[in-house]
């Protein structure tokens, strides 16, 4: 690596890998398990991460459209409604639609792939700009550390959940 | 002049603040529930949090000492010097010393503060550098060392939140 863009950009490569491995070979009714009644199902939280890197860089910090939308994904999900999952109620969190894993992940690798051209577009100064979603500036230095931050947060709890179904090493 | 390593330090700064405001108010008995048997509780995570911080910062990186033994924290927690917590078995987390929340937080102020010193000191030349890691016996780059302390710490975190969400409901 040559630069501290490498090591953010590694450490977003980092947490989708570790998410891809966590996934692997869990059933329907694993991915869609949930510990309580007040907490969110492993399919919820993929479905959420990947809707939340696109909102943030691609259309937030590019200026562009999302990839949920220039790429249909709500007709080849079946996941309707504008939203990206934050405060969203327990009964939409239960109604999500029974989607392969698969396909929420591959949307993930389609809005990563837009990211990371975004990123790589970025330049030192640009750390400095800022956007306005209505509640005061928000510089893009804050949403590169912040998106890395909750998206390895949301890992960590589908880690989490997957261990308590399968066990330590399972 | 604004580079990024402004988003990493910011980063760091965010799952710091919200692992505090995450624990703010949880009982002794809350900290230490295990969702499952083979589960960490909110205690040794937020203890191996710390312990991941000084050993990145203080020893792997920097080369020097961690503050776990030179500011004496093993002996202020009464636990053994060589303790981190990484490979642990299911017994040692259970079997985990009550230890009081606000000393964990203590040397977990200092290992965070360890952290961001260590982010001012790199400069974007040493991102290609390798650095011996004793405890994992392998060398291993710095640049990836920085996302991977974001990744990792932030897991965490996120598993904090949600083992409190679970016993606190979604609100709570």
């Amino acid at each position: 690596m040559s630069s501290f863009k490498d090591a953010v950009k590694s450490g977003m490569s980092e947490y989708l890998g570790e998410l891809k491995e966590k996934l692997d070979g869990l059933t329907e009714a694993e991915l869609h398990w949930q510990t309580t009644l007040d907490t969110n199902s492993i399919a919820w939280l993929v479905w959420h991460m990947a809707k939340v890197e696109d909102s943030w860089i691609n259309v937030w910090v590019a200026g562009g459209e999302s990839v949920w939308d220039s790429g249909n994904w709500a007709d080849i999900t079946g996941i309707t409604g504008e939203s990206s999952g934050y405060g969203q109620a327990m009964d939409d969190v239960r109604a999500m639609p029974n989607v392969p894993v698969s396909e929420l992940v591959a949307y993930y690798d389609a809005v990563r792939e837009a990211a990371f051209r975004v990123i790589d577009g970025m330049a030192d100064a640009d750390m400095s700009n800022e956007i306005d979603r209505g509640r005061g500036p928000i510089k893009w230095s804050w949403i590169l550390g912040h998106v890395i931050v909750e998206e390895s947060q949301h890992l960590g709890q589908v880690a989490l959940i997957r261990g308590m179904i399968r066990g330590l090493n399972g | 002049m604004a580079t990024f390593r402004t988003p990493i330090k910011s980063g760091l700064n965010e799952y710091y603040g919200k692992l505090k405001q995450t624990i703010d108010g949880l009982t002794p008995e809350e900290l230490l529930w295990q969702p499952a048997p083979e589960s960490n509780h909110i205690l040794w995570t937020v203890w191996h949090m710390a312990r991941v911080s000084d050993r990145w910062a203080n020893s792997t990186v920097l080369g020097g000492d961690e503050l776990w033994t030179s500011d004496g924290w093993a002996a202020k927690l009464g636990m053994p010097e060589d303790r981190y917590g990484r490979g642990e078995t299911p017994d040692q987390v259970r079997d985990f010393p009550s230890v009081d929340i606000n000393l964990v937080l203590e040397y977990s102020d200092a290992a965070h503060a360890s952290l961001l010193g260590m982010v001012d000191a790199l400069e974007q030349s040493d991102m290609d550098r390798d650095v011996y890691a004793a405890y994992r016996d392998e060398s291993l780059n710095i640049g990836w060392i920085l996302g991977h302390i974001l990744a990792e710490e932030s897991q965490h975190l996120g598993q904090i939140a949600y083992i409190r969400g679970m016993q606190r409901g979604w609100d709570g």
